[in-house]
């Protein structure tokens, strides 16, 4: 040991794995496991314990409603459980060849996309549960047809003010979570008013259907008779206020004036009355974003705002250049809509007209994020006030509006880049911003935790990879930032 | 746990329900807190109440799907039709509560007082959950019958004078399987008007419970011979001794298991990160050591 000269290592600043094993720097690991680093040191990392007694699982999300948090978790055999249901060891969905599902929770309700990590399932829809433990149902919802009740309208024999023309009604079911159907029935009613009477419905359809709560009647307004053609879809219709029936009811007496009719029901003619299944949910200003759907895997459906179930077929669209590559994600950040798939990115701005007529920009054609690549901060959901964590096939990399160069997982660049890229969409991140560390679940079932606490950069994120004896397949987050890991077993 | 088709679910002294396999090769797993009865339905969900108190309802892949506290009665018999779970039990004081729940733990009726001042010793339900079977401890030789709609006892079903009744099955088709003792050991398989069908003798036949597939002939028979045990089919005749994992263990009543319609993993499950503990403990092995923590530094000069 003569003229050796110790050195003297005060950070460990984690795993390197970038280039040849000497040119580790003294104060990194060449390799390392189960660590978890303190206050200028490290210690093995933290034990595991049994949470919640659920089988074989692959996914989970954090469920937040007013009363509290559960986990919606699906097993292998394509079955989503409730944690917080009463009973919650009994699906709350089951759909055979479910192998990852999308989630988005809006309203404190929760929307379901069955998919099989890639796209969505075919003949699948979206589904929304209400967490109270009662089966989830296709989100959305069918018009009222002439079989649940021909509508008829009338002449009242009461004075009133329906002013002088014809007008066109029609019916619109409300369900349970607030959508609004497409207006029915097939054969629509039209009512030649004198001006001086109001107007009697009968017939009003009955939904069969438990997730139907009231009928909204909507009408047209006055139409001259001179100019009337026929059609009785070919007119605008609006909703007549304070014309609504507890779903079974089937008469009602409506009065308006042409001037009272302000909201306008035509969006309603194209919805979806089933919303195909994609491969991820999101939302943006108020509207629920359905991505890679199976006959459409460059396209975000956007639903109406305030109405997530509302998803116009012909105008709610964003088509992303297609290129044979499913979306991966759709992300709000700062009044934006990123979405795009692992390796492009786009950027839409809701212009306040028609989502199919935003206007794209073109952000990156290198980098993106993977299906469950944009990090969910502790329990809340995916973006934090100042920047994003995206992964890529490049790495982990921050996204503040822009990528960042050098992707936080510089250091372990020869890790990143020896995971096989088909399988990326298992891979699934989480920021605690409280214990300022990143949680991140990779393929082989084994995990890479990021301690960011000297800072959130390339140079000084310390990391380490993880592994447990049963192997981790999602991570979530409950109670803020209380870790949670789900696995499937060892079969 | 890996379940296969007609596993059974073995309430012990000790344990309850301890999960064999079909052949009692390998004790596949222990279920829950310790608990001496239990029943199935036909869509192999299963009801147990655990010595605390738990009310538990178990899916076909062991995993609770209802749990209930409750104030368990002494003593206490839980029996199933078809589709629903029976607990009969007692106050202390010889008054018996009959409550009916449905697969998913909810009580469907209660019947107070259905019986008073006799204890009972065992009893069962038809599938179609009309008519109650049972017999008192004070006249073993009768049994008798109660129906459950309509709230009132019906004729005596069969008495068998010198005889004393162990534990009654009523199969699907209503016919009844009665355990008898004392003056010889027969298992009699009865009509519903009574009428003897088949018969087996020489063996002491304590308990008794459908085969997976609610066949009418084909029931398990568990008999004790004090502390080991052995099991029975009727329906193929042979009496097979029971491997060494039930010795020293008395059996108290045993089911026969539906097929799990999920293999669970060993293992899986949802864990959380628990600060400063210093192990795993997961589903299947339990506590086992935090696997493999080490680092390496890499020093100039290493070569």
């Amino acid at each position: 040991m003569r003229d050796h000269e110790p050195i003297t290592i005060e950070e460990f600043n984690g795993l390197w794995r970038r280039g040849e094993i000497d040119s580790t720097p003294p104060d990194h690991f060449s390799d390392c496991n189960n660590i978890q680093f303190i206050q200028s040191g490290f210690k093995s990392r933290d034990g595991i314990n049994i949470y919640a007694d659920f089988p074989n699982i692959v996914r989970m999300y954090t469920f937040i409603q007013e009363t509290g948090s559960s986990l919606l978790i699906l097993d292998d055999q394509g079955n989503i459980y409730d944690s917080g249901s009463p009973t919650p060891l009994i699906p709350v969905l089951s759909i055979t060849g479910m192998l990852d599902f999308g989630y988005v929770s809006i309203a404190g309700r929760a929307y379901l996309s069955p998919n099989d990590g890639v796209k969505g399932l075919v003949n699948e829809v979206v589904y929304v549960y209400d967490g109270d433990g009662t089966a989830a149902r296709p989100a959305a919802g069918a018009a009222p047809i002439d079989a649940e009740g021909a509508l008829a309208a009338a002449n009242s024999g009461t004075a009133g003010n329906v002013e002088a023309g014809i007008h066109v009604f029609a019916a619109v079911y409300e369900t349970s979570s607030g959508f609004l159907s497409s207006y029915g029935p097939d054969t629509l009613p039209t009512v030649t008013a004198d001006g001086t009477k109001k107007v009697d419905i009968s017939n009003i359809p009955v939904s069969l259907s438990a997730a139907v709560t009231k009928v909204h009647i909507v009408a047209t307004k006055a139409i001259n008779p001179l100019l009337w053609d026929g059609n009785t879809r070919g007119y605008q219709f609006f909703f007549i206020p304070g014309a609504e029936v507890n779903n079974g009811t089937t008469t009602l007496t409506v009065n308006f004036y042409d001037a009272e009719l302000l909201e306008d029901a035509s969006y309603l003619e194209d919805l979806f009355e089933e919303i195909p299944a994609g491969a991820f949910l999101s939302t943006y200003r108020g509207r629920m974003i359905v991505g890679a759907t199976f006959d459409n895997i460059s396209v975000d459906y956007v639903s109406a705002q305030g109405e997530p179930e509302a998803i116009n077929q012909v105008d709610g669209l964003l088509i992303i250049p297609l290129d044979g590559i499913a979306l991966t994600f759709a992300q709000e950040f700062r009044d934006v809509l990123y979405t795009g798939k692992p390796a492009r990115t786009y950027a839409y701005v809701d212009n306040g007209d028609v989502p199919s007529s935003w206007q794209v920009t073109v952000l990156d054609q290198g980098f993106g994020a993977s299906l469950h690549g944009i990090a969910t901060v502790i329990d809340s959901g995916g973006v934090n006030l100042d920047y994003l964590i995206m992964v890529n096939y490049s790495g982990i990399v921050l996204f503040n509006g822009t990528f960042i160069d050098p992707e936080l997982t510089w250091k372990i660049n020869d890790l990143w880049i020896g995971i096989n890229k088909d399988d990326y969409n298992r891979i699934q991140i989480l920021n605690d911003t409280i214990l300022e560390v990143i949680y991140v679940v990779l393929p082989d079932g084994t995990m890479l935790i990021g301690d960011y606490t000297m800072e959130l950069s390339a140079k000084e994120i310390k990391w380490s990879p993880w592994s447990f004896p049963t192997p981790i397949d999602t991570i979530a987050f409950i109670d803020n930032n209380t870790l949670l890991l789900g696995s499937t077993g060892n079969p | 746990m890996n379940i296969e088709n007609g596993s059974f679910g073995i309430f012990t002294e000790d344990y309850g329900p301890r999960i064999y396999a079909p052949d009692f090769s390998t004790l596949v797993g222990d279920v829950s807190a310790q608990s001496s009865t239990g029943a199935r339905i036909a869509n192999g969900r299963f009801l147990t109440i655990d010595n605390s108190g738990n009310l538990n309802i178990y899916n076909t892949n062991i995993v609770s799907i209802y749990n209930e506290a409750i104030t368990p009665a002494s003593p206490l018999f839980i029996r199933a039709s078809a589709t629903k779970f029976y607990i009969l039990s007692d106050d202390g004081f010889q008054n018996w509560t009959l409550e009916i729940r449905d697969e998913n733990g909810a009580v469907d009726s209660t019947i107070p007082n259905i019986f008073t001042g006799i204890n009972v010793g065992s009893f069962d339900v038809t599938d179609n959950d009309t008519i109650l079977y049972y017999f008192e401890d004070s006249s073993l030789d009768t049994i008798k019958r109660y129906d459950i709609p309509g709230l009132a006892p019906l004729p005596d079903f069969i008495t068998y004078a010198t005889y004393e009744a162990q534990n009654i099955l009523v199969l699907p088709d209503e016919t009844v399987m009665i355990s008898w003792s004392v003056a010889a050991d027969e298992g009699i398989h009865y009509s519903s008007a009574a009428v003897i069908l088949h018969s087996m003798s020489g063996t002491y036949l304590r308990h008794l419970a459908l085969d997976v597939d609610r066949s009418s002939l084909g029931f398990w028979a568990i008999i004790n011979a004090s502390t080991s045990s052995n099991y029975y089919t009727f329906a193929g005749g042979g009496a097979i001794n029971l491997t060494t994992e039930l010795d020293g263990h008395v059996v108290n009543s045993f089911f026969v298991m539906a097929e799990s319609s999920v293999v669970v993993n060993d293992d899986s499950g949802v864990y959380s990160l628990v600060p400063s503990k210093r192990n795993d403990t997961l589903s299947t092995s339990g506590q086992v050591a935090i696997p493999n923590s080490y680092t390496i530094l890499y020093l100039t000069g290493d070569e």
